[in-house]
C-alpha cells in the first residue's frame, strides 16, 4: 500500500474491487482467471496491500465495464 | 501459489546440489584425485540450476507482476543474506566437518552455489509470508 505524497498532502489508493467482484458473483479465483493473475494478487489488491499496475487496472476496469477511476481512487491520508 | 511453488523447488535444489557436490569429494580427494571432474561437475551443475531454476522455471510458472516483484525483491535480499552466510562460515571456519574429515575452511568454497540456492529460496519464502500476513 503506497502513501502518495501530492503537493504538502499524503493520499492513499482505495479501491472497490472486492465490491464489483462481489455484485458479480466471481471468485478472486475466476477473477484471477480473467486477469491471468494469481488468487493472491487479487487478494493483495482487495486488501490494498499491493497497487496494480496501470496495464493491470486497465484489463480490471475492461472486465467490469467500468473507467479506471471508479474502481480505484486516492483518499486523504494521515 | 507458483511463487512458493519456486522457492519449494529450488530450495530442493540447493539441498541436493550440496549433496552432489558432497559426493564430488570423492573424485577430489585421494586416493582418486581427479580434480579436473569435480570442476566440470561444480560449473556444469551451475550453469544447468542457472538454466532450470531461473530461466525455464520462471517462464513455466507464468510470473504475474506482482510475483515478478517479489522474486525480483528476493534476489536483493537473498544477495545480503548469502553474504551473512560467508561471514558466519570465514568466523567458523577452523571446526573440522567430521562426517568428512575435512575443516569447514577446505569445503565452504565448494558449497557456494548450493549456499546461494537455499539463502534466496529460504528468503523468498520468507518475504511471501510477510507478504501474506
Amino acid at each position: 500500500m503506497l502513501y502518495l505524497k501530492i503537493g504538502n498532502e499524503f493520499y492513499q489508493m482505495k479501491n472497490i474491487l472486492h465490491i464489483l467482484r462481489a455484485e458479480r458473483r466471481l471468485s478472486q479465483e475466476d477473477l484471477a482467471k480473467l486477469l491471468d493473475v494469481s488468487r493472491q494478487t487479487i487478494n493483495a489488491i482487495e486488501r490494498e496491500k499491493y497497487d496494480p499496475s496501470l496495464p493491470l487496472a486497465l484489463k480490471i476496469a475492461k472486465v467490469f465495464n467500468k473507467k479506471v477511476e471508479e474502481i480505484f481512487f486516492l483518499e486523504n491520508g494521515k | 501459489m507458483n511463487l512458493n511453488k519456486i522457492f519449494k523447488e529450488e530450495l530442493s535444489f540447493g539441498i541436493f546440489t550440496a549433496l552432489l557436490f558432497a559426493l564430488v569429494l570423492w573424485f577430489d580427494e585421494p586416493p582418486l584425485n581427479k580434480h579436473w571432474i569435480g570442476s566440470v561437475i561444480y560449473i556444469a551443475t551451475g550453469w544447468a540450476v542457472y538454466y532450470f531454476v531461473f530461466l525455464k522455471s520462471l517462464k513455466e510458472y507464468k510470473l504475474d507482476e506482482r510475483e515478478m516483484l517479489i522474486f525480483t525483491r528476493t534476489g536483493n535480499t537473498a544477495a545480503f543474506t548469502f553474504i551473512t552466510m560467508l561471514v558466519i562460515l570465514f568466523y567458523l571456519q577452523e571446526i573440522n566437518v567430521s562426517i568428512l574429515r575435512l575443516p569447514l575452511k577446505e569445503l565452504w568454497g565448494r558449497f557456494l552455489l548450493p549456499l546461494f540456492l537455499i539463502a534466496h529460496s529460504i528468503t523468498g519464502l520468507i518475504l511471501i509470508g510477510i507478504e501474506e500476513r
